[in-house]
């Protein structure tokens, strides 16, 4: 017996609001870290991404990384846009991938910094067709480098986060059995 | 009920080993590129203002002489953009190759490669 | 097992031996290049690169620059106070230089039947090719401006040269191998024991680079392909000039128009070559008959160069290249 749609949509719209939020945190409170490659973010809002996918399926996530898109597109521009979508789908394309196996073999904390990597990759290869520069990619190994880190962080909150998460009720019952199984392993 | 420890699995363990190596053999590769070195030349006026080795730029940048914008990049550099009426500089495009030449005359500005070990004395054209 | 490490050893110590021998020999060939002087500037409208090896003092890769634009200031249509300035302006101009250039170049331009003349000025200015959009110009204008390209109606006498009116003296096609010429000149007074001059794609190979006797290596540009050569010609002095359809042209209506113009139609040459490149042991005469053979195409070349003692590299437009001559090409092989 699954819930109404409605409750889906409505916990999507405040997780998708938490996500640009923290998007609009890390841009405003840390930009001016030494740091080189431009878009080299710690990737907050991508905790919301997987949370979500963890929570309710690996296919809500797509919601998120578009409304970031399209929130980055409408906010600063057409590049910018262009930006978030690249890292987003590569980013939740990662996610999804190893959505399946997160019970045994691999820890969000692998997840969060696999989907970091990806979503710094999607915004040097956009970068580098959007200016049609092949020499951008010798920013590759820093923006790598950074990944490591920031997914590091954020794969060791969601660690933190999730199994708590799951444990509560609000987020059971939205549950289908199916995801209620995996929840099990959880505890 | 204890919460199963999550925290690292034999799959993080793959994740990071590739990413990490990856990222090792990213920053060692321009080391390995030293068999084409290059050298770009920038002249203005006839005197020699910049001596750049292009194989040793990681990342692209510019450099502005009398009103000419100059891009540097790993083995390539060029004009891109000049305030002069025929722009024939920028239209020449990135130079690559030992010997080649670009200039923006009005500006007096001469763009020229030459390789550390010159296959050729010189070129005709 | 005695045997065997007999062997090994054996082998071992001619392995050895054939290296050290190979060292020594390498080693040998080794030459002691001469020191090196450059300089690169812009003269006559185009990039002057000067490397001199041997040069005695520092300062001869300036004064060698100096000759270029000195040359300029004598042969420019477009400096005020030149001696192809004033002849174009007045009709008349004393002059040590011009009636050398002009006898010498008679014979090219006899031999070419008119297609390469040097009093195509006229002409010439009305093809901009430096333009932002260039344009086919007026056919009536070319007409009338070809009306005054004749290059018998120059007369020289003693150091006066004397123009028809309205003709127009033009020495695009001649001035860089001719500053080639000058630089030598100077270069041999000044005692510099080598070098490679290269004046607008104009080439001087002068001398030795090393004290052991090797040719120079001057490659060719490929008319076609950006940052890409054609192959290199090898030579032990002497100049090496192209002209090709790829340095100055514009396309209309899927058309090539280049800068090498036939001065008995006013148009550019249809000759079936995009590029020829000539060598030989005057600077001027490899300008000149770089221009003459793109405009003569290459059968009718052929005379001309075998008069002149130069020898040529041509590639047609379907990218076949032959050579004619003693030149030593090598074609690149990528």
């Amino acid at each position: 017996m699954k819930r109404t749609n409605t409750e889906k949509i409505a916990l999507l719209g405040v997780f998708g609001a938490l996500a640009l939020v923290l998007a609009f945190l890390e841009n405003t409170l840390l930009p001016d870290v030494p740091l080189l490659p431009p878009g080299a973010k710690i990737g907050l809002s991508n905790i919301v991404t997987v949370l979500c996918s963890a929570l309710f399926g690996g296919g809500y996530a797509w919601y998120i990384t578009l409304l970031k898109a399209l929130f980055s597109f409408l906010t600063r521009g057409a590049t910018a846009g262009l930006m978030s979508l690249a890292g987003g789908v590569l980013s939740t394309l990662a996610l999804c991938l190893l959505l399946k196996k997160t019970d045994k073999t691999v820890s969000y904390l692998g997840v969060g910094v696999l989907c970091a990597a990806a979503h710094n990759l999607g915004q040097l290869l956009m970068s580098m067709a959007l200016t049609g520069s092949l020499s951008l990619f010798y920013y590759g190994k820093y923006l790598l480098l950074f990944a490591l880190f920031s997914g590091t962080l954020t794969g060791l909150v969601l660690c933190v986060l999730l199994p708590r998460l799951k444990r509560t009720t609000r987020f059971s019952n939205i549950f289908t059995k199916k995801q209620n199984a995996e929840q099990e392993n959880w505890r | 009920m204890k919460v199963k420890k999550t925290f690292f699995r034999w799959g993080d363990g793959v994740i990071y080993f590739v990413l990490v190596t990856l990222c090792a053999v990213l920053f060692l590769l321009p080391v390995l590129q030293q068999n084409r070195p290059l050298t770009a030349v920038i002249t203005v006026g006839g005197e020699t203002v910049e001596t750049i080795d292009l194989s040793a730029v990681e990342a692209p940048y510019t450099v502005q002489y009398a009103g000419c914008t100059i891009s540097v990049e790993n083995g390539a550099i060029g004009f891109s953009n000049a305030d002069c009426p025929d722009r024939l500089c920028v239209k020449t495009g990135m130079l690559r190759h030992a010997g080649s030449a670009a200039a923006c005359v009005p500006n007096r500005v001469v763009v020229s490669l030459r390789a550390q070990t010159e296959a050729f004395d010189g070129v005709a054209y | 097992m005695k045997q065997k490490t007999k062997l090994l050893s054996a082998l071992a110590l001619l392995v050895v031996v054939i290296g050290a021998v190979a060292a020594i020999l390498i080693f040998q060939k080794q030459a002691a290049p001469y020191d090196l002087t450059e300089k690169t500037n812009i003269a006559m409208d185009t990039i002057v690169g000067v490397k001199l090896y041997g040069a005695p003092s520092g300062s001869e890769a300036e004064a060698a620059m100096n000759v270029v634009t000195g040359l300029e200031g004598v042969i420019s249509r477009y400096k005020e106070g030149s001696d192809v300035y004033r002849l174009n302006k007045t009709g008349k101009c004393k002059s040590t230089l011009l009636p050398v250039v002009l006898t010498q170049c008679k014979a090219i331009e006899e031999a070419s039947n008119g297609k390469f003349d040097l009093s195509v000025g006229a002409v010439s200015a009305l093809w901009d090719f430096d333009a932002e959009t260039p344009r086919l110009p007026d056919d009536a204008a070319l007409q009338t401006a070809k009306a005054t390209v004749d290059y018998r109606k120059i007369a020289v006498t003693g150091d006066t040269v004397a123009a028809s009116p309205g003709q127009q003296l033009d020495l695009g096609s001649i001035g860089k191998g001719l500053a080639c010429d000058m630089v030598k000149q100077y270069l041999t007074s000044a005692g510099v024991k080598g070098a490679v001059v290269s004046v607008g794609g104009s080439i001087l190979a002068f001398g030795q680079k090393s004290d052991k006797k090797e040719p120079w290596s001057i490659a060719i540009r490929h008319p076609r392909r950006e940052n890409a050569f054609l192959g290199y010609i090898r030579l032990s002095e002497g100049f090496v000039s192209t002209s090709g359809d790829y340095e100055r042209y514009f396309e209309q209506d899927g058309v090539r128009y280049c800068h090498l113009l036939d001065a008995t139609t006013g148009y550019p040459a249809d000759s079936g070559l995009c590029s020829v490149t000539v060598v030989c042991q005057n600077g001027m005469l490899s300008d000149a008959l770089s221009t003459a053979c793109y405009l003569l195409g290459e059968e009718a070349s052929k005379p001309l160069l075998e008069a002149n003692d130069a020898a040529a590299v041509f590639v047609k437009t379907d990218g076949a290249v032959s050579t004619f001559g003693d030149v030593d090409f090598t074609a690149d092989e990528s």
